[in-house]
């Protein structure tokens, strides 16, 4: 129990620090999350919106997941499977 | 001259203790030292350091041409170092402070209280300053408001910004009750140079302008000068220092 209480504290500072510094556009968030949808739904049939996480890196910068479910991948060509011209 | 700004945002972390410790500790060690009050208004550093009975000339007397910047310096009766008190009203711009820092006379550390808040005071300090010392205690508020700090003092490309916890619990942390020194460096993504232990020394003492040498926070003072004067990065967490049994 005591050994939980600095480390919740470190866990809760770490999200404060952290929605401070992403806190100055309040959308930042569910923008990011939007187009994150829009990029991914080109790839794969989505079950539901992805989920953004964002916090700070023991390193600095930040730690961004992206979790989505999907219930199929959109199969399509690109120019990269197409045969290589001879000369 | 190496100038040094002890800044940390939130108000009552410690930072003129630090100021007034750390400047008799690298006095001791035998350099110039000259701390330097730019609390305009809320002036207590000559206070800490038991000078405020013999200040004459302050900064703002500097400042107005009512005396030259050495008369203006109170030699601290604890150590060689010596204090640049600050007004207790008016006001005192940037490039004023800037200029009479500028002006002291030869000396190897110049140690600036900065007052708290990221206001006028809070730029004035800073913008006389090479380097700067955040102090913060491990308490949630005090973190945010240094971590706000720091991303203010990375604007000014200081030479070097360095991490002073104080106000240490090594009780807490042993029961994991309080974050350790070492967490909120991480937290703050700044390298810690200094843990200060609580002491009640300190509290009870300052009243009377020193701090005696059996304090408990003596030997963190004393590791903090010494990364302070040699450039390093080493602190011991609290948890280590031991007050001395006295057998008779």
């Amino acid at each position: 129990m005591a050994l939980r209480a600095s480390r919740l504290m470190a866990e809760r500072l770490k999200e404060m620090l952290t929605r401070d510094k992403l806190g100055v556009k309040e959308g930042f968030v569910s923008s990011l999350c939007k187009d994150a949808a829009r990029l991914l739904e080109d790839y794969f049939e989505l079950e539901s919106p992805p989920e953004v996480r964002i916090s700070a890196g023991e390193e600095g910068g930040y730690e961004i997941s992206v979790k989505a479910l999907a219930s199929d991948v959109k199969r399509f060509e690109t120019t990269a499977d197409f045969p290589k011209p001879e000369y | 001259m190496r100038k040094i700004v002890v800044t940390s945002g939130k108000g009552g972390v410690g930072k003129t203790t630090v100021t007034a410790s750390l400047g008799r500790k690298l006095a001791d060690m035998g350099y110039r030292v000259v701390m330097a009050d730019a609390d305009v208004g809320l002036n207590n550093l000559d206070v800490v350091t038991g000078v405020d009975s013999r200040v004459v000339y302050d900064i703002g007397d500097v400042i107005a041409g009512r005396c030259r910047v050495f008369q203006a310096l109170v030699q601290d009766h604890e150590s060689t170092a010596k204090i640049l008190p600050s007004s207790g009203g008016g006001e005192m711009s940037a490039q004023a402070f800037r200029g009479v820092t500028d002006s002291l006379p030869e000396c190897d550390f110049l140690i600036i209280d900065c007052p708290a808040g990221i206001e006028n005071g809070f730029h004035r300090a800073v913008s006389a300053a090479e380097e700067a010392i955040v102090v913060t205690t491990p308490s949630a508020s005090a973190i945010r408001d240094a971590d706000k700090v720091v991303s203010l003092l990375r604007a000014y490309r200081l030479e070097d910004i360095s991490l002073v916890v104080n106000r240490v619990r090594p009780d807490m942390v042993a029961r994991g009750e309080m974050m350790e020194a070492a967490d909120v460096a991480r937290l703050l993504r700044v390298p810690a140079i200094g843990v200060i232990p609580e002491d009640d020394c300190v509290t009870l003492y300052q009243q009377l302008g020193r701090v005696p040498s059996f304090a408990l926070s003596e030997k963190a003072f004393c590791l903090l000068a010494d990364n302070v004067a040699n450039r390093t990065k080493k602190y011991a967490e609290p948890a280590t220092f031991r007050r001395r049994r006295r057998w008779r």
